[in-house]
């Protein structure tokens, strides 16, 4: 017990940018033996509490854009949903090494916005907002303290970030991970949303995404609170010392740290798929 | 403050209701798994069976506490499984309630489709969680 728990924490102590879910899942099918199936609702359930806990301050500086937020989580959450329903089917018809093998395929997708930074800080100034965001007004402003002014902004191609949306939420669904590197992607180079509201945003929906595919996990019983119980506190202090650690590292370290262990973790899952 | 907000001094400061709503849903749902944790750990025991070996871990269904009733029945025998079940579950409801929230913050800004589009994202929530969920078991 002890062992799950200390080693949860470790290894999300160093989760600094991307979403728990990632390293824990293999962390616990691969080292742990644990089904993935009861791994992936651990893993998700964890993703709750990171995701809620980040998104509170982000949302109290004002500059996460609920509305979009909440807009774009009708398409999460149906992925999320269809997601949860795909993995669980999968168990059923005893094909897990197809979770495996996609798993190692996200993770190493998932390395490559880590390696070529995406994203400019400022979209250009005239974005023209599509229909649905007029009608929804999904545009905002917020004050940018680094840049010390006030943000404007609107949103535009909303139907293609909603499906994107959707292809992110299945993902999560799927997985038990939080997509937010999919959603973030969606906001900011489909929406020309600024990098700030992006990633503030997405960071506030993969809580409810979660939630989604956690509510059919936990009235299925797989989750297993005894495995779910030390990922949660593991994950909850673990992410409070990385950001912490966050101050003292370049962002060069922490991206030379992390690729090789996302690549190594993907192999992993790969080869336990094939 | 400076800060430009997109809602009028008339209306709810929504950011800090919702960033609340998400902040001490966490802190209190950690805590209580953190005693839940701390008990079993003390204790050796769910309050239903001993752990045994490691493979009790990891067996698939929970057959005892799904639901809110048995984790009651079983709070107010303080076994350290249901307090954990508690806690797992007010972590789900933190962000299901700051849907649900979200639908009177948005009705009370007069965007009545944002506040449709909220109540059919929680309506997906919900519908996943107690018609999908059992179904799967």
């Amino acid at each position: 017990m002890l062992a799950l728990s200390s080693l949860a924490a470790g290894f999300v102590g160093s989760l600094l940018g991307l979403g728990g879910g990632v390293i824990i899942v293999p962390v616990l099918t691969l080292a742990f033996g644990v089904p993935p199936i009861l791994a992936i609702g651990a893993s998700i359930v964890s993703v709750i509490a990171t995701s809620s806990g980040s998104a509170s301050t982000y949302v109290k500086d004002k500059v996460t854009n609920l509305r979009i937020g909440m807009f774009l989580e009708i398409a999460t959450t149906t992925g999320a949903i269809t997601g949860a329903i795909l993995t669980l089917s999968l168990e059923k018809a005893n094909l897990e090494n197809v979770i495996y093998v996609v798993f190692g395929i996200v993770l190493l997708f998932s390395v490559l916005p880590l390696v070529k930074q995406i994203g400019e800080e400022l979209p250009p100034k005239d974005v023209k907002p599509d229909e649905i965001s007029k009608r929804l007004e999904l545009n905002g402003e917020y004050y940018d303290r680094v840049l010390a002014t006030d943000v404007r902004y609107s949103a535009t191609r909303s139907p293609l970030a909603l499906g994107i949306m959707y292809v992110a939420g299945m993902i999560s669904g799927l997985l038990g991970i939080g997509s937010g590197v999919l959603k973030v992607i969606a906001m900011d180079v489909g929406m020309k949303l600024p990098m700030k509201v992006s990633s503030t945003t997405s960071n506030f929906m993969i809580g409810v995404t979660a939630a989604a595919s956690t509510g059919i996990f936990y009235l299925g019983g797989d989750i297993n609170p005894f495995i779910a119980a030390p990922v949660v506190i593991g994950v909850v202090l673990g992410s409070l010392l990385g950001t912490r650690a966050l101050m003292r590292l370049t962002n060069k370290s922490v991206r030379r740290l992390f690729i090789p262990v996302l690549v190594v973790l993907a192999i992993e899952m790969l080869i336990h798929g094939i | 403050m400076g800060h430009l907000t997109d809602k009028g001094p008339e209306h709810f400061d929504f950011n800090s209701i919702i960033g609340n709503v998400l902040r001490y849903g966490v802190i209190v749902s950690f805590v209580i798994i953190l005693i839940g944790s701390v008990l079993l750990f003390y204790e050796g025991s769910t309050g239903y069976y001993t752990l045994g070996s490691a493979q009790d871990l990891f067996q698939r269904h929970n057959k005892f506490l799904i639901g809110l009733v048995p984790t009651i029945q079983g709070i107010a025998l303080a076994k350290p499984y249901a307090i954990i079940e508690l806690g797992l579950i007010v972590l789900l409801a933190t962000p299901i309630a700051r849907v649900a929230i979200s639908i009177f913050l948005f009705a009370s800004e007069r965007r009545y489709i944002l506040a449709a589009i909220t109540c059919a994202v929680l309506t997906i929530l919900l519908t996943s969680m107690f018609l999908i969920g059992p179904m799967l078991a």
